[in-house]
């Protein structure tokens, strides 16, 4: 089919480079591509490979969410608290979702009905999601001893749970992307807005339920991170909506006109936590590594957005 | 007889809402007098004035990015990794001017890698001056290796504590001089038409010969400088630096931004108004201080006070266009 | 004619927009089984007739029968239920979706647990494309199929709800030769079933081909409807421009100067533009004239230095230009007034004398310093002399009216003090005084030595205007015409193919 063949051409750089770093990695510490470490992999991958794909999502839409970091924390901190507070593991996650859920609701009502720019909103309603997750903790991570909410750090066998629940939840948001309505209705709101409005599509109701549902996605995405480290710490979140969004843009998804897709950011989430454990792996100084992976996903975006620029200017020239 | 739209539609917008605003900041002093007795002192006026003067130090590059075609979100990170420059320099016994020059020449060159990246890359300014930063505060990580620097000589240090003439504050003269200069430049120079123009309409600005590229470069330049500038200020100020001194210092200048009546999308707005923008967000944080609201509280209000200003700016617009479309 | 089932009859439909009776009592009827061509000028009210019957109108009078039972139709969706299904000019497509998620995008087929049914939606969109007689691949992304692909599928759109009425709106304005007969072919095809099929278009050549009855309206009245059989070109162009060549402005013509502007063999691959030869000297007005999409908006463009040539040259006052840019060309004394007033001729939300000294600032202002005063007096100047209405200089420009804003444009050039003047639809959307005087201010400025490049979709302005007219067809010049040689039937013949054979006159190919 042509238009898959087409998407593997764009992301296939990254692809490369990935494969080419993890040889690297392994060069200088055979550790690299040892069971455990690739074990290690899933479990950091998993829960950036959730919330990457609830943003490419709302890329896909022209829009952005900045406040996905401070979802993923807040949505943690409430469900470590209700669990500490003796409520089942369950009702746990789902008052985590939940929170993610209304995070995204009034994100959404913001960008869909009160019509403001997708990056102020999302700035903005950051600083509150991050202020309510510092007072609600007081500013200290809250820790859990409960040994059945801790079961993103199990294993079934060699298989961790974290990377099945990883992958099951992002093939689930492949299928809502695919297969519903709704997952449809985004690549429309981006590519086509008022055309879509025209057609009958109730646009406005989709977008709100765009950044809902992908606030909910990240507040399951949180109740996993808190599981892995046993704790909800108020400031885990910074800088995760970033990671998110240059996974986006990496896996081949461009701002613009829907153009892109889910599947690709996988392999953007696996190039960015391969560079994270793999500096830890070949023992780079801990103090290095925040400067080293900004500058490299910095350099990364500008190559693969480069690159994407000249093969879109080459297409258009082929065009009669 | 005349209505109060009419009215409204009769005064220029900037005006309106200008008048708005200060008289917004007079209501809420009036009221921080009231439930505190402190307020009032000259003391602590003082201390709210020349703390607004880095937050609008750092708003008035923010205006002009906001103004030509969108913030600038690495203004923190630049501020901080700037700082560090500055102080590692002086400590190292370079002379402390030197060390203001590079500062200052370092900020420029990444205000001017961020327009790099948005005019000849393509990405939206969101995207990267957003990246940026996370690698900027890597870096200032880095090199402070999570030591805090403190101690400076006193000139080093005259630039934020220091008093002009005995009595003025050098943060409020810093202030002065870039509020002034912003101005000038966006009112009084072809090159804050570019500024206006190209925020304005990017296609008819083009279209009438504007260079919108040259634009944009100029716009994150001065961002930049501006944001290393305020850095110097408030390293000499606290006299103390240390790697995430910036760190929470985008969303309150981006607030003063907004609150001072610039525009969202571009355009329209003015340094004086961030000035206002920044006094309401000191009182507010100095409010907040003396009425013992903790401090975990500061993010989600200042957070709010954003969307809260930008719905309203965006409300006084539509009714200023609904007034001014009956005439 | 007896025996043939009446789909759809509309009886005195009337429609006023502020200012403007855009349809005065039209009738208009279709038969089950018929291509009926709506034929007029731009603003005879063709597209507003067909809005009124899609639902995007609600008319002021008149009544619409479908199946000889009185209708009121509500809106879109109600249009749809009754079975009117229209393709606009502009598509409604999402570039990546495929067909077949494009075709059913407001109702997509699912299945029991609610997830969208791929197989019965490829099958029903492969069934209806194949009814149409189009071969695609329905799982194809839409940015990936040529123009007349992606326009079958909104064909299919929008006959997916049983349509049995068919509005197409200038379907061939953007397509090529082969296309076009592909379109006819499904044409014919839907024919046959007993579809009745409104086609819009300004096409003469292809009426013939396609039509069986055509409808002419002009200036929003009903002119009459005619078989295409019993009917000429030549008729149906009269009934079409109907009037004398009314003057809204009388002309001072005199003899054009030196040469200011050449193209010599000038192709763009952007805006596909072919071998343009084109020249312009002092103190003439020289008409552009052609069909929506003949390309002559693309040549102002490419003249302007705004998207680069891929071959031929650019001569300026003699010079050869060299990397273009709009900046470029305004140093060297170009404006160009696009189409497009809002959103590339203006900054709305800046004041009249903000806009009206944007393209001047190096000129006037060559130390970078604005001189308050001088620019109020500048501006205060264009204001009067332009006549303005505006209570003051500092007045947002999108709270006047659009007369007066294409003034500010037009005052914004003026102050650049250009020599060469491209005028791209200047008068379009503005109301006759506005359009009197802008047309007396171009007399102006070439009495003063400019020299003027006029698109114009308007031929009485054309014609008017225009010392010399090239015509546009299919991105190409297809004639050079004097004033005295042009004429609405002349220069309606070149744009749009029709009778090619009968003219020879001043033809540069």
């Amino acid at each position: 089919m042509i238009p898959f063949r087409s998407y593997i051409q764009k992301i296939q750089p990254v692809f490369w480079v990935t494969l080419l770093l993890m040889l690297v990695f392994n060069f200088f510490s055979s550790r690299f591509l040892s069971l455990h470490n690739i074990i290690n992999l899933f479990q950091q991958g998993a829960v950036l490979l959730i919330v990457a794909a609830a943003s490419t999502l709302v890329i896909l839409s022209e829009g952005l969410d900045l406040s996905l970091g401070s979802v993923l924390t807040l949505s943690g901190i409430t469900s470590v608290m209700s669990v500490n507070s003796g409520a089942p593991v369950s009702v746990a996650i789902g008052i985590g979702i939940l929170t993610g859920l209304i995070c995204g609701a009034i994100t959404g009502t913001l960008i869909s009905i009160f019509h403001m720019q997708p990056f102020i909103a999302t700035l903005g309603i950051q600083g509150v999601y991050y202020g309510i997750s510092l007072v609600l903790t007081d500013s200290v991570a809250i820790l859990t001893k409960n040994s059945s909410f801790i079961f993103f750090g199990s294993r079934i066998g060699y298989l961790p749970m974290a990377a099945l629940i990883g992958v099951g939840a992002f093939l689930l948001i492949l299928l809502v992307f695919h297969k519903t309505p709704f997952g449809r209705y985004i690549v429309a709101i981006g590519g086509n807005e008022s055309g879509t409005r025209l057609s009958g599509v109730n646009t406005r109701f989709w977008k709100w339920f765009l950044y809902t549902f992908a606030g909910g996605v990240t507040g399951f995405a949180g109740v996993l991170l808190a599981s892995r480290l046993e704790a909800a710490d108020p400031i885990v979140g910074v800088g995760w909506e970033f990671d998110a969004i240059a996974a986006t843009i990496l896996g081949g998804t461009s701002f613009q006109k829907g153009k892109g897709g889910v599947a690709g950011t996988a392999l953007g989430v696996l190039l960015i936590t391969v560079v994270r454990n793999g500096l830890n792996v070949i023992r780079t100084p801990s103090i290095l590594q925040p400067a080293l992976i900004g500058t490299i996903l910095i350099i990364a975006i500008v190559i693969q957005v480069g690159l994407s620029m000249r093969s879109t200017k080459k297409e258009g020239k082929n065009k009669p | 007889m005349m209505n109060k739209k009419s009215m409204l539609s009769t005064m220029d917008p900037n005006t309106v809402s200008g008048v708005g605003r200060v008289f917004a900041l007079l209501l809420i002093c009036i009221a921080m007098g009231f439930v505190s007795p402190v307020f009032f002192t000259a003391r602590n006026i003082s201390l709210i004035i020349t703390n607004a003067s880095i937050m609008a130090i750092l708003g008035v590059g923010l205006t002009v990015t906001v103004i030509t075609c969108g913030p600038d979100l690495s203004v923190g990170s630049i501020l901080t990794i700037t700082a560090v420059v500055a102080v590692i320099m002086v400590k190292a016994n370079f002379h402390f001017l030197l060390s203001f020059a590079v500062a200052l020449i370092v900020g420029t060159s990444l205000g001017l890698l961020n327009g790099v990246l948005v005019t000849k890359i393509g990405l939206p300014s969101f995207i990267s001056t957003y990246g940026l930063q996370w690698a900027l505060f890597g870096f200032a990580y880095v090199i402070l290796k999570g030591y805090v620097i403190y101690n400076f000589d006193a000139d080093f240090r005259f630039i934020g504590n220091g008093y002009l003439f005995g009595h003025i504050s050098m943060p409020i003269v810093v202030m002065m001089v870039v509020v002034f200069l912003g101005w000038f430049i966006l009112r009084k120079t072809t090159i804050g038409r570019m500024f206006y123009a190209t925020g304005a309409n990017r296609d008819a600005a083009r279209m009438s010969g504007i260079d919108t590229g040259k634009a944009i470069l100029l716009a994150f330049g001065i961002s930049g400088f501006l944001s290393a500038l305020a850095g110097i200020v408030l390293v000499a100020r606290i006299n103390a630096c240390q790697a995430d001194i910036g760190k929470n210092i985008l969303l309150p200048s981006l607030a003063t931004v907004y609150m001072g009546g610039t525009r969202a999308t571009g355009g329209q707005g003015g340094v004086f108004g961030t000035l206002v923008g920044a006094v309401i967000m000191t009182v507010v944080e100095n409010g907040m201080n003396l009425l013992g609201v903790p401090s975990v509280w500061r993010n989600a209000i200042i957070g709010s006070l954003i969307i809260l200003t930008v719905l309203a700016n965006i409300a006084v617009s539509k009714q200023l266009e609904k007034a001014g479309s009956k005439v | 004619m007896e025996g043939v089932h009446t789909l759809l009859e509309m009886q005195g439909i009337t429609k006023v927009f502020p200012g403007v009776r855009a349809l005065d009592s039209v009738n208009f009827e279709l038969r089950a089984g018929e291509v009926h061509v709506l034929l007029g000028e731009n603003g005879a009210g063709k597209s507003t007739l067909m809005k009124v019957l899609a639902g995007a109108y609600e008319p002021e009078a008149g009544k619409i029968f479908i199946d000889g039972k009185e209708v009121k139709i509500q809106g879109p969706s109600h249009a749809q239920e009754l079975g009117i299904g229209i393709v606009y000019q502009e598509f409604n497509l999402v570039p990546y979706l495929s067909v077949a998620e494009n075709v059913f995008i407001e109702n997509f087929p699912r299945t029991r647990i609610g997830l969208i049914d791929h197989e019965q939606m490829h099958r029903a969109a492969n069934e209806l494309l194949c009814s149409l007689g189009m071969q695609v691949d329905t799982h194809a992304l839409i940015h990936q199929l040529s123009t007349a692909q992606q326009q079958m599928v909104e064909v299919a759109k929008a006959l997916k709800h049983k349509s049995r009425i068919l509005i197409l709106d200038e379907p061939t304005s953007s397509l090529t030769e082969r296309e076009i007969e592909q379109l006819f072919s499904t044409i014919r095809e839907l024919k046959r079933k007993g579809m009745g099929i409104i086609y819009i278009s300004h096409r003469m050549q292809e009426l013939w081909e396609v039509g069986d009855r055509v409808t002419v309206l002009r200036d929003g009245k009903y002119i009459g409807t005619r078989s295409l059989k019993e009917t000429t070109p030549d008729e149906l162009v009269t009934m079409m421009v109907g009037r004398e060549v009314s003057f809204l402005f009388k002309r001072d013509f005199q003899t054009p100067g030196e040469e200011v502007l050449r193209l010599e063999g000038v192709s763009s691959t952007v805006h596909r533009l072919q071998n343009i030869h084109l020249t312009l000297r002092k103190g003439e007005i020289v008409g552009l004239a052609g069909l929506v999409g003949s390309g002559r908006t693309e040549l102002a463009r490419t003249i302007f230095g705004l998207e680069p040539i891929s071959e031929g040259k650019i001569y300026l006052f003699g010079r050869e230009i060299h990397h273009s840019s709009p900046s470029l060309m305004v140093q060297r004394g170009v404006a160009l007034l696009p189409e497009d007033r809002k959103n590339q001729g203006l900054a709305l939300i800046l004041s009249v004398a903000e806009n009206i000294v944007m393209a001047s600032l190096e000129r006037l202002f060559p130390r970078k310093y604005i001189h308050k005063q001088k620019e109020k007096q500048i501006v205060a100047q264009y204001i009067k002399n332009l006549r303005i209405v505006t209570p003051n200089q500092n007045r947002q420009v999108q709270f006047l009216s659009g007369g007066n804003q294409q003034k500010v444009v037009l005052g914004k050039w003026l102050c650049t003090e250009a020599d060469i003047f491209i005028f791209d639809e200047p008068t379009r959307g503005i109301d006759v005084n506005a359009k009197a005087e802008i047309h007396e201010f171009m007399n102006e400025l070439v009495k003063k030595g400019a020299a003027i490049l006029m698109i114009s979709s308007e031929l009485p302005e054309v014609l008017g205007m225009s010392d010399r007219i090239y015509v546009m067809r299919e991105r190409k010049i297809v004639a050079e015409l004097s004033h005295e040689e042009a004429s609405q039937e002349v220069v309606i013949r070149y744009a749009t193919a029709a009778d090619y054979a009968s003219q020879t006159a001043g033809c540069v190919e």
